[in-house]
């Protein structure tokens, strides 16, 4: 039997973000990483579980159900970075403008 | 005793007084000294406070921590997959622990994207929330 095709970079990216996507989810839920390391190898066993499996249609089975299943468990509030999008500090102390103020206004010409 | 308790206090006294009398004006002179010269330092933009070697010596630290890492090869020109033989879960999981190590959080196309110890450093480098 042949040595099947390697993956492509594209599932490897998927499979990545997911990975991803799995541990930073159970980072919103533990903070302690002691805690989340125990579940993070869990989650990595999960992966490895399927590490040999090629077949195209059995991979989509298998992300469909690994993307339910995170949607089940995501973190209805999760983490953001402080300074960050829609983290507490962003856009916080904006440095003020360095340019001189002009008062166009009572300049006149406009 | 009242002339006990009087002799301690009178002894305890100037102790306890002169104590915060030198410390205090210390601390108060030491604080917007550094305040301004941090100040002058954000206001004409220098580089974040975290030196290149400070942030080599991290992230390799961070490796090190890897069981799969053969500390003999790290070195900070190596390549995950190529040189340290971690595999593409492995890497992310090295993201994961240098954003632990710095308090940032890389997003994903930019996290995709270190696939080197050099890459880690520099993209911490050039994060200014990274300390």
């Amino acid at each position: 039997m042949s040595a099947p095709a390697a993956f492509s970079s594209a599932h490897r990216r998927y499979v990545q973000s997911l990975y991803r996507r799995y541990l930073n989810n159970e980072l919103d839920w533990v903070m302690n990483r002691d805690i989340w390391r125990g579940r993070a190898i869990a989650i990595r066993a999960e992966f490895e579980r399927n590490r040999n499996v090629h077949d195209p249609r059995e991979l989509a089975a298998i992300f469909t159900k690994a993307e339910a299943d995170l949607a089940a468990r995501q973190h209805p509030d999760p983490y953001r970075p402080t300074s960050a999008p829609d983290g507490t500090k962003w856009e916080r102390n904006i440095p003020p403008p360095v340019e001189p103020i002009v008062d166009h206004e009572a300049e006149g010409h406009h | 005793m009242s002339f006990l308790r009087l002799a301690a206090r009178s002894v305890a006294r100037p102790q306890v007084a002169s104590a915060p009398r030198v410390v205090l004006p210390r601390a108060a002179a030491a604080l917007p000294q550094s305040r301004g010269r941090v100040l002058q330092y954000a206001a004409y933009s220098a580089a974040a406070g975290l030196s290149k070697s400070d942030i080599t010596a991290r992230v390799l630290d961070v490796l090190k921590g890897f069981e799969k890492v053969d500390p003999s090869k790290l070195t900070e020109t190596s390549r995950f997959s190529e040189d340290l033989g971690l595999d593409s879960l492995d890497a992310v999981e090295v993201v994961m622990a240098v954003e632990e190590e710095f308090a940032i959080e890389i997003p994903d196309e930019e996290a995709d994207e270190i696939k080197t110890v050099q890459q880690a450093i520099e993209y911490i480098a050039k994060t200014p929330e990274a300390h």
